[in-house]
């Protein structure tokens, strides 16, 4: 036995306990999620329409990506819902999480009115409630026409569309507020104490200790919710009754992704357009872990803030 | 790699601890279902098609049948996934718009191999006819459509206007749409937009000749014949006749149409749809003939089923579906059940077995499909694959236009060469 | 400093208001015919009528209690499995060190990127392999099996929030890894815990697209598949019942929220952690 060769041994015992406590996940990867990633993975490289078998097609899938217009619409649209409505709603969330933390009356009540929003998540009646809002006869325009304005059916113009669906994600800010007040609730009272007989001021105490000491949270939130923006499918799908529409400036990435699997039959280049949206949304994610070292903040690492 | 080895592997890795561990609490065991039959629709029609099958197994007590049900858009999904799956529901209902989809593809059953027990002699002969595909029987017609004009007496009256009779012609309707539009004011348009609807088209393009697709499934009309309809509808909307796009992108649901809000006295769909729409509204409203050509003839319009029901090509029990389908056909109980439900009835039989009020809107679209049957021209081939996917790219054609983004004739190229690259896939 | 009170609340309320008003709407709808839902946008119905509750709770099918206890069965068959599993897995990725911890954990996260609606008829076919097709299972089991990667590095996080002193601690004093995790991490995890019970029950309770799939039986089915049911974009749709029943499923959830959410704020304060 060469002497790797012990040492991995070595490690793989050492590792043992590890394995122990990560059993149910080692058997659900392999034996649910592992399976038909692998096959949707290659199920993109054929030509494969749900009721037939898959026929293998080589890159065919990704080559057509160049030149599909509608593909391209749909990843523009992401990237702007995405980079518009995440930073929106985060620091809505954070900001909503410190104010409801601790300190007034009443916060419990506030706190389950401001999560309501995100329990009606993407209900049909949202649907409906968005185009009585932001339509054509809608609230807002009620609101515009007070002051002379004619506004157009935000909803259904197609300038304004992804915009309204912005604020809907920015509107349902509960999740990422919930887990801040957890992340809050975490940091212990009487470093608080201490900062406040040094006489910080709160705006001094949220950029010196809360910002840092929530930081692993903060980070948790980006990671996260980068992710499921990218992903985001029931909004547009239920406001714009599943067309992308108006004029397809609502086509989310994964809506997009559902016509062709479902609506046309082409589960193979839908699994292409999904194995794209991993590779980008997987960069991504590559780049915040590795920016993680400047600005979070872990027990684990020594010379953190303290 | 098939999906068969992950399977295997699955259950493997799921161990049969958790397994019966899980299965022991309530609610969680699964059962043989007998006959699995599904079908969409909202509530009216669950309601409709559980009464027909409880009549069916009161009449064959040893018959079993679990019923699965879901809204339109949903059950696609489902029955997709269940088909790929091998899981497929024995009977089924299936909608013209993913028939050609199922019927290629080989899951749909050809039921001239059993056919001999679902008698189809009643049905209107378009209607038999529009579930067969190269001699095969892959579908039987369960409602008779054809296109329809829905008019809103009331506002028409109201305004001194009078309601269109069948045999008008589209400078007919463009004339009576402006006219409402000057006398109703503002925030009132003279018709909805049909611009963007492919079903209106075709019968404009039949008026012009050609279907919208031939019988092997490639685009038929032509460019001109397409950007003259658009330009059509342009000029509607510019003259503020028809809604601007922002108005009729928000309206394309029953609930919140031009005709239910009031904002437009003229409409469009299937025959069928008059049912849905006159239960929204106070108004009174009337079902007329699509706008003809200047020959005046409904020729363009056709007749023919939406939707059929379907046997899956992997059930077991094909001459048990069978029966069922020629119950829910044939039997007086079942037509009863059913009613309007699921459309006009396919049979003159049917039609005049339920006795509907003529009044009704139920009853109006009756009269409309009784005066059209034997006018129409031929009906034609069952809609291509990919017919679903072109209904939208022409609707975003025609939004495109309205928001400015594009113009009849660029619209009507794009749709062409979308049409060629989706029907040759 | 009276006056900044003041003013916090009534910035609080305001935005309450904005929060509370699509609920509001949605108890003012399920009041109303379904000509007013459609006509109105007053949040006053003209003629106020309960026939909507009558009509959801009856029919159409099954009465509607029957989703409310599905949904319930499968929400508390998740909340349990996704507490119980993540936290199992999210300790040994916070705090073990062992051969494939960055790979598996890259792997982990990559299951969240890739859209379901790739994987769904594979997933399916394992399920029917295992005749699992119109139960409960493939909607609870997999959540044993800390497939729900969210939730698992969300307690990564926590965890690696958590005082490196204690573990040194509890060693010190000859404790293994899982009595750390059961005697000190478990504790200490709880405002974590509570946040997944939360959203694994909320999510479920509105996730709607596996439930359809998975779910056929009339007896079987669940609050959004029934919610749903009220509803055919092709024909004739029951809205005013939709609101109705909408209204009365979102009891159950402001429920949970309501008590759960106190854990989360109570956590610390009872753990003492110093």
């Amino acid at each position: 036995m060469t002497a790797g060769a012990v040492m991995t041994a070595a490690r793989l015992r050492a590792s043992l306990p590890a394995y122990a406590f990560l059993a149910p996940w080692i058997v659900g990867m392999l034996g649910i999620t592992l399976g038909p990633m692998l096959l949707s993975l290659y199920y993109s490289f054929t030509d494969y329409a749900l009721l037939g078998d898959p026929r293998w097609t080589g890159w065919d899938n990704y080559a057509r990506l160049l030149t599909d217009e509608r593909f391209h619409t749909s990843l523009r649209v992401t990237v702007v819902y995405v980079a518009l409505s995440v930073p929106l709603e985060l620091a809505f969330a954070l900001l909503v999480a410190v104010v409801l933390n601790r300190g007034l009356r009443g916060l419990a009540a506030y706190r389950a009115i401001y999560y309501l929003p995100s329990l009606l998540g993407g209900s049909v009646a949202v649907a409906i409630l968005w185009r009585q809002i932001f339509g054509r006869d809608g609230l807002v325009n009620d609101v515009l026409a007070l002051v002379g304005v004619d506004g157009p059916g935000w909803v259904s113009s197609p300038e304004y569309s992804l915009l309204t669906l912005v604020v809907l994600r920015v509107w349902q800010f509960g999740a990422p507020m919930v887990i801040f007040l957890a992340g809050l609730r975490q940091i212990p009272d009487d470093v608080y104490e201490a900062a406040r007989i040094d006489g910080a001021g709160a705006v001094a105490r949220f950029v010196r200790i809360t910002l840092p000491l929530l930081s692993p949270i903060i980070f948790f939130n980006l990671v996260l919710q980068t992710i499921g923006a990218f992903q985001a499918f029931t909004p547009a799908f239920i406001v714009s009754g599943g067309t992308g529409g108006p004029s397809d400036s609502t086509l989310f990435y994964t809506l997009y992704l559902y016509q062709r699997a479902f609506g046309s039959f082409e589960m193979g280049y839908a699994a292409a357009l999904a194995w794209v949206l991993l590779l980008v949304i997987g960069v991504l994610t590559g780049l915040n872990f590795l920016f993680r070292r400047y600005w979070v903040f872990t027990e684990d690492e020594p010379g953190g803030v303290r | 790699m098939t999906a068969h080895v992950i399977g295997r592997r699955g259950f493997l890795g799921l161990g049969a601890g958790l397994l019966a561990a899980a299965t022991a609490g309530c609610g969680f065991g699964g059962a043989d279902a007998g006959l699995r039959v599904a079908w969409y629709g909202g509530a009216p029609v669950h309601e409709a098609l559980d009464a027909a099958l409880a009549a069916f197994t009161a009449g064959h007590p040893d018959a079993q049948l679990a019923a699965e049900r879901a809204a339109f858009g949903d059950y696609w999904d489902k029955l997709a996934t269940q088909a790929a799956g091998g899981q497929a529901p024995d009977v089924f209902r299936m909608s013209m718009s993913y028939f050609t989809e199922y019927g290629q593809r080989g899951a749909l059953l050809d039921l001239g191999e059993v056919a001999g027990s679902i008698r189809v002699g009643d049905l209107d002969p378009s209607v038999a006819d529009s579930g067969t595909v190269d001699g095969r029987v892959l579908g039987i017609g369960q409602s008779t459509i054809t296109h329809a004009g829905f008019v809103n007496r009331t506002q028409l009256e109201a305004l001194g206007l009078e309601v269109p009779q069948r045999g008008w012609t589209w400078d007919e309707l463009a004339d009576l749409a402006r006219s409402f539009t000057a006398a109703a004011g503002d925030g009132r348009y003279g018709t909805v937009d049909a611009g963007g609807i492919m079903q209106i088209f075709d019968v404009y393009a039949r008026q012009h000749g050609t279907d919208l697709f031939t019988a092997d499934g490639a685009l038929a009309v032509g460019r001109d014949v397409i950007e003259e309809w658009f330009t059509f509808w342009d000029a509607l909307r510019r003259d503020g006749v028809a809604p601007p796009a922002d108005v009729t992108t928000e309206s394309r649901t029953f609930e919140t149409s031009t005709l239910v809000t009031g904002r437009a006295p003229i409409h469009f769909g299937w025959v069928q749809q008059a049912t849905f729409y006159q239960p929204l509204m106070r108004d009174v409203l009337e079902v007329v003939a699509v706008p003809a050509g200047a020959d005046r003839s409904p020729a363009g319009q056709f007749v023919t089923a939406l939707d059929f029901w379907c046997v899956s090509s992997e059930t077991g029990e094909a001459e048990r579906a069978a029966q069922l389908i020629d119950f829910l056909l044939n039997d007086d109980r079942a037509i009863r059940a059913v009613g309007v439900t699921l459309g006009i009835p396919p049979s003159e039989r049917a039609r005049s077995l339920l006795g509907v009020d003529p009044a009704s809107a139920a009853g109006k679209a009756i009269a409309l499909v009784d005066a059209v049957s034997g006018q129409v021209g031929p009906s034609p081939a069952p809609w291509p694959r990919g017919y679903g996917e072109l209904q939208e790219t022409f609707q975003r054609l025609s939004d495109e236009i309205g928001f400015g983004q594009s113009d009849p004739a660029r619209a009507a190229a794009t749709f062409a060469d979308e049409a060629d690259r989706v029907l040759s896939s | 400093m009276v006056s900044r009170r003041v003013l916090a609340h009534a910035g609080l309320a305001l935005g309450a208001l904005v929060m509370l008003y699509p609920v509001l709407w949605m108890l003012a709808s399920s009041f109303k015919t379904q000509a007013e839902i459609f006509t109105s946008a007053s949040l006053v119905p003209v003629a106020p009528t309960a026939a909507n509750y009558v009509g959801g709770w009856t029919g159409p099918g099954l009465p509607f209690w029957v989703y409310l206890l599905n949904s319930l069965l499968v929400c508390s068959g998740v909340v349990i499995g996704n507490i119980l599993s993540c936290s199992l897995a999210a300790y040994a990725f916070a705090r073990m060190r062992f051969l494939g911890r960055g790979p598996f954990f890259a792997l982990m996260l990559a299951t969240i990127m890739l859209p379901h609606h790739v994987t769904l008829v594979a997933q399916y076919a394992i399920f029917r392999d295992l005749g699992w097709i119109d139960t409960f299972l493939p909607l609870v089991v997999p959540k044993f099996l800390a497939t729900d990667a969210f939730f698992v590095f969300l307690m990564v996080q926590f965890i690696r929030g958590l005082p490196r002193e204690l573990y040194e601690a509890a060693r010190i004093d000859g404790c293994g890894p899982f009595q750390i995790y059961l005697r000190i991490v478990m504790p200490l995890l709880k405002p974590a815990l509570v946040t997944t019970a939360i959203f694994s029950f909320i999510w479920t309770y509105n996730d709607f697209f596996s439930q359809l799939i998975y779910l056929s039986s009339p007896q079987n089915l669940t609050v959004p598949l029934a919610l749903r049911s009220f509803l055919d974009a092709s024909g004739q749709s029951e809205w005013g019942e939709m609101f109705a029943m909408s209204i009365v499923t979102l009891v159950p959830v402001v429920a949970v929220f309501v008590v759960f959410q106190r854990r989360i704020v109570a956590g610390m304060a009872h753990t003492g952690l110093k």
